[in-house]
């Protein structure tokens, strides 16, 4: 847009130079009919109103959601003129459960509202290229469907010809996790053998404290449970942020009488609208919790019943090594999976029913009252429950005792907990932030405790965050169980930081003896653990990567260190596809781009944990330039595969007790060509979910979603069709065992390791974070509302609403303490590396915090320098453990996370830095 | 005034400044035609400058003895350029360094969000979403030299007519508001429309059917059925922004609570985090007996009673929040 002028501004402004104005207008310029009064009267001329009514006639021509990594999937209705999207509105047309619980419309946020304009930026790749320049250059050859598969399948043959099966990332990544666009990579991966890195952990989403203590994470409500409760306590959760389509339940919830607290270290959009905001310190968490713990004890808080049907606090524990009692240790031959309780009433100790190794599959503990307290004898061995451990740990963390580490004032602390006891349905709602840290697993273990001792749990709350599996079992089905093979999988955080070296930037980063103080090991410890985990296979990893063809995975921008990028490109070196919408980050490095279709162009179908619905996108709109489906684009990718590996002459590859099929790859596929399109794979989908079974499929088409039924899936859910869906029902109602080894709620880990890191019961630890290191200052990266991760980040709708430049939050005791301002350039940093951004000041953060909004793409940042290149990560060494009971590697549930706010930086103005 | 007047209430306690209602009505109306600088709607953090810049301090309305007053005309800066970027060269023809704005930027429609007054952990911020008022005594209507604004009889939306329309500006400065924009390139005034064309059809405003916190009801003030009279008239809970300017607002806002201030030692205050008087600079003297409705009310549905205010705040049916009947 041309720029207004300012004279023109002012010459009118003469005009207008009269300061008061009659409102009698007898000195209007009217030159067609009299126009008397203009407010109280009718208009005559108002034939000009069809200019706007013009503006606003559309077509209504299908039906989508948006696949991203946000779990929103929100159903908008796709407006088009002359087959171009003009916009799009969210549906609104989910139905209403019940009458006392709100609906879900109109789930939606400003980014999907903008999609209309973002799918035709130029930043769309709209065609197969092929890398013309240097690596990262942005120079690209467009050519053909036909050459670009074919150069990809003879370099995928003359891999496996090199090096056999396994040399090859066949990475589905968080940004398609649509059921349609994960189940076309992951069918891929399994026909190839190729590794999938755990994509939930990558981006540091597994929330290992929760599957710790209930043998799964994906087991949640949907977010209209909030809505019932009387107690919200949210934690690493800025929901005003990052659940835009389902905040309105927190803050109705409010007005239906809920009490809202949030923590966070910065006053943020979520904490401006709390009955009390807990004001943190970065990454004290476990702390709060643990002294939350300790009030509930010392003030005798604790539903006793809860905590002794459904948790373990009431196996015995031997005082001699700290070890679970086993029936191994009592009788020969025994197993190592059954435990033992302390009945009150025969005064002996029995097996506990329950565990993964006992008979009796059910948590019901029949005439037995298994004791709490006390200290008991068991033949010659001396045993107490683990109450008494879980206790006195807790002990230790009175509300005083931890108040200088939180920075929370002790009668606040017991003021909280006291309202969560007594509350009838108290929720703990996490977000994945709480995850990236490291100390995120003794945060949530402690959280757990709060609602187990407090009996909160199925419908009376408990803890939530913010993931299931809602109809993926027909993802899961085409991906791998259809094939009888599988991918590669690995361990998502651990194999990136395996692969990426990242251990180089963490042992320059920090100092060994503030780590280990801090966190109980150091750098080296820690590697020796991942060494041990990866070499005994608990962990699995895979080395000897020679290749990627990565979907939905912008790992250059996510990725912590400096170096990243390098090294990956290393073990890339023979073959890089990205299969992308749009140029990324990591897109730029690639060898091939391959186009995907967006999300109004291709069929698919999404579901979420937020909600009930499953939403169909109906391909309102024909792919731009030649983009095709994921489902299509491998339907062609695996045609030239099969067509080369005939052509010379490669039939199976032996892997282990599979085979990989190059030459009928293509046939596999597509169900010997039963599949071939999108909108199949979409029907199939949809048809084989058990939650959808008797929707017919052409209706839904029609409706742009479904509803979840009445189906046993999660499987402890018991959906019911008027009732938000609560976990942990059939363990709470039906008494079936949790997935853990003892079958309750574990709050004992006996394991070697978490007795060395002492960490066997929930207790707290800090964090690493910048006093672990050199440097002065917390780099916080929370969620952004302004991107789904990198999508959407660089739009300029978007980035028209922010300051037009990636920016960090400092306070104005920080800015004048280093002399910047406000608006100014200034340069963040520390001994692994910087980069440039604009200074944002605001009493809103702390005067020891840098925050930065996470997910710029590093090409928006000066001389492409990201934000990570500043940020050292760490493994937690609780989540390495792969051999005890089900704490063993579990795609999407169990391997360590990616750790994203563990580091510390410096900051200083770079006014002075030249532009370039 | 017109024979019915449509209206809008804003809960400031659910907004979450997402502006999924800025970028609805960027896509309905202005991401094209010179409207691109424009936001009909847009979100503002307060306090702060908001948009345009220093919009408070700009001038028009009427005074007190209804006299019309002009004001300023915002610089192209105080609504902030749009500006553009290099995806072409940064990423596909490998010719810039990387992606960067074709102007530095340094204001915005945006640019103080999320930042507010006060010192942490006391500091405080909210969101004031706004759009044109349709005022029942419009000043950009009173000081159109053409004639060209009027208010629709039948729904009180105010419209400048784009036929008759000169591009003079005096609206602009008149309104205090600053809901009028010049569109320089067809050299006439443009302003929210209340999104007639979907109002015809009995749809809401876009920016209202697309509010994701489900903040917005709209309505009609005579209509003592529906949710404005009982938000505005019956509970007195819903007020207009700066009233005092003298033109009679029909967008009203349910004003912000916060939670509660700390000590130096960190323990609970127990007084407001945003100061009265600064709510009652925005919303008048209706403030505190608004926020203790909100409480009184909040407290019956804690005791497990009905409260018929509650119960329209939040919305059970997002369809219920608008009447258009």
């Amino acid at each position: 847009m041309k720029k207004l002028d300012r004279r023109d501004f002012l010459k009118s402004s003469s005009i207008a130079g009269i300061s008061v104005l009659s409102v009698d207008k007898a000195w209007s310029l009217t030159t067609l009919e009299p126009i008397q009064d203009t407010l109280k009267t009718d208009y005559p001329y108002r034939g000009w109103e069809d200019i706007y009514r013009r503006e606003y006639e559309h077509d209504v021509v299908g039906f989508s959601a948006h696949c991203v990594n946000c779990h929103g999937n929100c159903a908008f209705k796709i407006l088009a003129r002359d087959g171009i999207v003009v916009r799009e509105e969210q549906l609104a047309q989910y139905p209403q459960i019940a009458p006392d619980i709100p609906d879900t419309n109109p789930r939606g946020c400003q980014k999907g509202a903008i999609h209309s304009q973002a799918m035709y930026d130029p930043d769309r790749i709209r065609y197969p290229m092929k890398r013309a320049g240097e690596r990262g250059e942005g120079k690209w050859q467009r050519i053909s469907w036909d050459q670009v598969t074919e150069e990809i399948a003879d370099k995928i043959i003359d891999l496996y010809e090199a090096h056999g099966p396994g040399c090859l990332a066949t990475h589905t990544g968080t940004g398609t996790v649509s059921n349609g666009k994960l189940a076309a990579g992951l069918r891929f991966a399994s026909l190839l053998g190729g590794i999938q890195e755990d994509s939930l952990t990558d981006v540091g989403d597994g929330q290992s404290g929760q599957y710790l203590a209930y043998g799964d994470n994906m087991q949640n409500a949907t977010s209209d449970a909030w809505f019932g409760a009387d107690y919200l306590l949210l934690s690493y959760l800025n929901v005003s942020v990052t659940r835009i389509p389902d905040a309105h339940y927190v803050w109705e919830a409010k007005y239906n009488g809920a009490r809202v607290v949030a923590t966070s270290p910065d006053y943020n959009p979520t904490a401006i609208h709390t009955d009390r905001w807990l004001n943190i310190q970065p990454g004290a968490d476990p702390f709060l919790y643990m002294a939350m713990v300790h009030t509930i004890l010392e003030e005798n808080l604790v539903d006793e019943g809860f905590v002794r049907e459904q948790t373990d606090l009431t196996l015995l524990v031997r005082d001699d090594n700290g070890k679970l009692l086993r029936e191994a240790d009592l009788e020969a031959g025994g197993k190592d999976d059954v435990f033992y309780l302390w009945d009150e009433k025969s005064g002996r100790a029995v097996k506990a029913p329950g565990s993964t190794g006992s008979e009796a599959k059910t948590l019901d503990l029949g005439a037995i009252t298994p004791a709490l307290k006390g200290n008991f004898k068991v033949g010659d061995i001396t045993v107490q429950p683990a109450y008494m451990h879980m206790r006195a740990e807790a002990m230790k963390f009175s509300p005083e005792a931890t108040r200088e580490k939180t920075g929370i004032h002790p009668d606040i602390v017991r003021d909280e907990a006291r309202r969560f006891a007594a509350a009838k349905k108290a929720v703990i709602a996490a977000g994945f932030a709480s995850a990236k840290m490291l100390n995120g697993i003794y945060t949530q273990w402690a959280q757990i405790l709060m609602c187990a001792l407090t009996g909160h749990s199925g419908e009376s709350g408990g803890y939530w965050s913010p993931f299931s599996m809602w109809g993926f079992e027909s993802v899961f089905y085409l991906g791998f169980m259809q094939l009888g093979k599988t991918p590669r999988m690995e361990a998502g955080g651990l194999g990136e930081f395996v692969h990426g070296k990242k251990i180089i930037e963490a042992r320059a980063f920090y100092n060994n003896d503030k780590l280990k103080a801090r966190t109980g090991f150091d750098v080296e410890e820690m590697q020796h653990m991942i060494e041990e985990a990866v070499e005994t296979g608990q962990m699995p990893v895979y080395e000897g990567l020679k290749g990627a063809i990565l979907q939905g995975d912008n790992k250059f921008a996510r990725n912590k260190g400096p170096h990243y990028r390098e090294r990956m490109l290393e073990h890339f070196s023979e073959l890089f596809v990205n299969i992308n919408v749009r140029m990324d980050s990591t897109a730029m490095y690639a060898a091939y781009v391959l186009p995907a279709a967006g999300h109004y162009e291709g069929w698919d179908f999404r579901t979420t944990p937020m909600h009930r619905f499953g939403n169909l996108f109906t391909a309102p709109v024909k792919p731009i330039g030649e983009a095709k489906p994921e489902w299509e684009l491998y339907v062609l990718l695996t045609k030239k595969i099969q067509e080369r590996a005939i052509a010379r002459g490669i039939t199976a590859y032996q892997d282990g007790p599979v085979t990989r099929d190059l030459h009928t790859i293509h046939d596999d596929y597509t169900m010997g060509g039963k599949m071939m399109t999108a909108q199949q794979q979409v029907r199939f989908l949809v048809e084989n979910s058990p939650q959808f079974q008797g929707q017919p499929f052409d209706e839904a088409v029609n409706k742009g979603f479904v509803t979840i039924g009445e189906s046993p899936s999660p499987p402890s859910a018991k959906v019911t069709p008027d009732k938000p869906v609560q976990a942990w029902r059939q363990q709470l109602e039906d008494k079936v065992p949790y997935p853990t080894l003892s079958g309750r709620i574990t709050f004992y880990c006996d394991h070697d390791w978490y007795q060395q890191l002492g960490s066997t019961v929930p207790t707290a630890r800090d964090n690493a974070g910048p006093a672990s290191s050199n440097y002065p200052y917390t780099f916080y990266t929370p969620h952004t509302r302004w991107g789904i991760h990198t999508t959407w980040r660089s739009n300029k709708y978007m980035m028209r609403l922010q300051r037009g430049e990636p920016n960090v939050y400092i306070s104005p005791v920080m800015a004048a303490a280093k002399g910047i301002e406000d608006g100014s350039q200034v340069r963040v940093f520390n001994n692994l590396g910087e980069f440039y951004a604009q200074a944002k000041v605001a009493p809103t953060v702390r005067d020891n915090q840098v925050m930065m909004e996470h997910a710029w793409e590093p090409y928006q940042m000066r001389e492409q320098k990201g934000l990570n290149h500043v940020v050292a990560t760490l493994i937690q060494p609780l989540e390495l453990v792969g051999n005890w009971g089900h704490l063993k590697f579990d795609m999407y549930k169990w391997n360590p996370n990616q750790l994203s706010n563990e580091s510390g930086v410096d900051i200083e103005s770079a006014e002075r830095v030249q532009e370039a | 005034m017109s024979n019915r007047q449509l209206a809008m209430v804003m809960d400031l306690n659910k907004c979450i400044g997402c502006h999924t209602c800025t970028s609805a009505c960027k896509t309905q109306w202005t991401n094209r035609n010179g409207r691109e600088y424009m936001y009909w709607n847009n979100v503002e953090t307060k306090p702060g400058a908001g948009y345009p810049r220093d919009y408070e301090a700009s001038g028009g309305g009427f005074d007190e003895n209804g006299q019309l007053k002009m004001g300023k005309l915002p610089s192209a800066e105080d609504y902030g350029e749009p500006w553009e970027y290099n995806y072409e060269e940064a990423l596909m023809t490998g010719t810039d360094p990387w992606l960067r704005p074709n102007v530095k930027p340094t204001w915005g429609a945006n640019w103080d969000e999320d930042e507010g007054e006060g010192d942490y952990p006391n500091s405080y911020h909210f969101y004031l979403p706004r759009i044109c008022n349709h005022c029942s005594n419009p000043a950009c209507l009173a000081a159109c030299s053409r004639n060209a604004i009027y208010k629709r009889q039948e729904d009180g939306i105010v419209l400048i007519d784009q036929e008759r329309c000169r591009g003079y500006r005096y609206c602009v400065t008149a309104c205090p508001y600053k809901k009028v924009y010049f569109n320089e390139k067809v050299s006439k005034s443009e302003k929210c429309i209340f999104c007639y064309p979907r109002i015809e059809k009995g749809l809401p405003t876009a920016c209202a059917q697309q509010c994701v916190g489900r903040i917005r009801w709209v309505g009609y003030r005579d209509d003592r059925e529906g949710p404005i009279y009982t938000l505005v008239d019956k509970y007195k809970v819903a007020l207009p922004l700066h009233a005092e300017w003298g033109t009679d607002p029909n967008v009203f806002y349910v004003p912000p609570t916060a939670p509660d201030a700390f000590r130096a030692d960190g323990s609970p205050a127990d007084e407001d985090r945003i100061p009265l008087s600064y709510l009652e600079s925005l919303f008048g003297d209706g403030v505190r007996a608004a926020l203790d409705t909100l409480e009184a009310e909040r407290s019956k549905k804690r005791a497990g009673k009905g409260s018929e205010l509650m119960d329209t705040l939040i919305a059970y049916k997002h369809s219920d929040m608008f009447k258009l009947g």
